[in-house]
């Protein structure tokens, strides 16, 4: 139906493409289940799945290939020879085939590296690896050589990291093939031209990564040969860390990447020129300290000279005397001070004993005490005079005279009072007292007993 | 051309210029002493950064063209003719 449409149709999309190629690929039973023989190109491993390329063994030929959850415990390894069991698929949206391989089988490893190992056996017999022969790469070169394609990635990586760090520096870049047939032949002319035509301090020869035999130029006998014979130290700088090729064996320094190449010969520079800065900063400030602590020390010199100067003795003395003065006066006004206080306390002390108070007081206490005097004499007096008048009440009453008047009369004889008449004799003068006078008569008789007649 | 001897000088007068930055910075030299250590480390650092300035940057492409070894100065235009195609 599809398809129809399309022979219709002079002008395709990009998806129609892909899901046609895809449906006639899908619908090819002679590309189900095939068995493929070639070797094994940078395996990756992602996950649970191991991407490869297997290239053909004979012709330069390729085809991506992926394990889903293949069986780890086969090691596959870059070089391997292996047979496949797998299914062609068809990617429509990255529009690229792909073998979908269900079963893997190591068959010995590729011939391509059987024979590497062993050129790199009598290579190492011979000694050509040996770090004896390793010359020193100079840690600060003026002037450097690189032999690699001024086409590749290697010459970019390289200058921007040689430029990027540090300026002054010539590099010298012999362009030459770095893979197919003339690569090693045009390697070792590089090699020889800057060992004799234009020398250099150091020689880089290398390029970026690439398929195993994309990098069998840095394998070649003939290069390792002409690097070993370089009186000039080289760096091999090929492919990725993970690429191992013989050049590297055999170069006086191995630089995991072109990048890495750029930087051992600026580092050192780069460094010296950081450590330069450093030191030129710090000594700077160490001489600005140094000068910082003798003008301190000069300053506190300055400041004693100041502190013994004459002028500032007086000054101090002025000084001092002024504080004194100070004292003085605030002593003499403190003493005035106490004083007058005192003879304001003596003051107050002496007008609370001022006689005329004591006087006024006496006064008034006499006042009083004269008062109380008169008033208890008054007291007394009415008293006595009260006594009195009963008293005389009493005399009154009992006075003889007032007897007298009620008819009673007293007879003296000799002036004494006669009480009975034994005390007189007839013929005696006696007078008798009434009470408006008295009677002298004389005895002419007496009886004894009370009463008489007479 | 004794490279290699130019480097151990340089890195002579590196190791002396260090020396140098520590006692300044130690501060026990007397300030006649520290200025003359100053002077010397300004000459080697100058003598260094020579050493290290002493060469322009200038980047060369040498290639072989039938027989012969054509140089061309590319440092102006450094990747004009580089690592354009792969």
């Amino acid at each position: 139906m599809m398809i129809n449409n399309i022979v219709s149709k002079k002008e395709w999309s990009v998806y129609e493409l892909t899901s046609y190629l895809k449906k006639k690929i899908e619908i090819d039973v002679l590309l189900k289940n095939i068995y493929l023989k070639g070797e094994v190109i940078r395996p990756s491993v992602s996950g649970d799945h191991l991407y490869f390329e297997l290239k053909d063994l004979e012709y330069d030929a390729k085809i991506k290939c992926v394990f889903f959850w293949f069986d780890k415990s086969v090691e596959i390894k870059h070089g391997s020879k292996v047979l496949v069991k797998g299914n062609v698929i068809f990617y429509e949206k990255e529009g690229i085939i792909e073998l979908k391989v269900s079963e893997i089988t190591d068959i010995g490893l590729g011939e391509l590296f059987v024979k590497l190992k062993q050129l790199e056996e009598k290579l190492r017999q011979e000694g050509l690896f040996d770090s004896k022969y390793k010359k020193e790469i100079p840690r600060y070169p003026k002037k450097v050589g690189i032999v690699t394609s001024k086409n590749g990635a290697a010459i970019r990586d390289i200058l921007n990291t040689i430029y990027t760090r540090f300026e002054n520096i010539q590099v010298y870049i012999y362009s030459c093939s770095v893979q197919g047939q003339n690569a090693p032949y045009e390697i070792c002319e590089g090699i020889e031209y800057f060992n004799t035509a234009e020398p250099v301090e150091v020689i880089i020869v290398g390029r970026g990564g690439g398929a195993f035999e994309d990098l069998m130029a840095f394998n070649s006998e003939i290069v390792v040969r002409k690097i070993f014979e370089s009186k000039i130290p080289v760096i091999s700088a090929v492919g990725h860390e993970r690429d191992y090729v013989l050049s590297d064996f055999v170069a006086d320094m191995r630089a995991i990447t072109p990048t890495n190449a750029g930087e051992m010969v600026v580092s050192f520079q780069k460094q010296a020129l950081e450590k330069l800065n450093e030191c030129h900063k710090r000594m700077k400030s160490a001489m600005e300290k140094i000068f910082n602590m003798i003008k301190e020390k000069v300053g506190i010199l300055q400041y004693k000279l100041y502190q013994n100067s004459p002028a500032n003795t007086i000054a101090k003395r002025a000084q001092d005397i002024d504080l004194y003065c100070h004292k003085l006066s605030f002593a003499i006004s403190k003493k005035l001070h106490e004083a007058h206080r005192n003879l304001k306390n003596f003051e107050k002390r002496l007008a609370d004993l001022n006689p005329e108070s004591r006087l006024s007081v006496a006064r008034t206490n006499f006042d009083n005490c004269s008062r109380r005097l008169g008033e208890a004499f008054k007291k007394i007096f009415q008293q006595k005079e009260f006594a009195y008048k009963v008293n005389l009440e009493k005399l009154i009453a009992l006075n003889p005279l007032n007897v007298l008047k009620r008819g009673y009369s007293i007879t003296l004889h000799n002036s004494k009072i006669l009480t009975t008449i034994s005390q007189i004799s007839n013929g005696d003068e006696i007078v008798t007292q009434l009470s408006d006078g008295i009677i002298k008569s004389k005895v002419f008789f007496k009886q004894e007993g009370a009463e008489s007649d007479v | 051309m004794c490279e290699l001897q130019k480097d151990m000088k340089f890195e002579d007068a590196m190791k002396r210029l260090e020396e140098i930055v520590k006692s300044l910075e130690d501060g026990n030299l007397s300030l006649e002493e520290a200025i003359k250590l100053y002077e010397e480390g300004v000459r080697l650092s100058k003598v260094c950064n020579d050493i290290l300035r002493s060469v322009e940057k200038r980047v060369v492409l040498i290639e072989k063209l039938n027989g012969e070894y054509i140089q061309d100065d590319i440092t102006n235009d450094i990747y004009g003719g580089l690592g354009q195609k792969e």
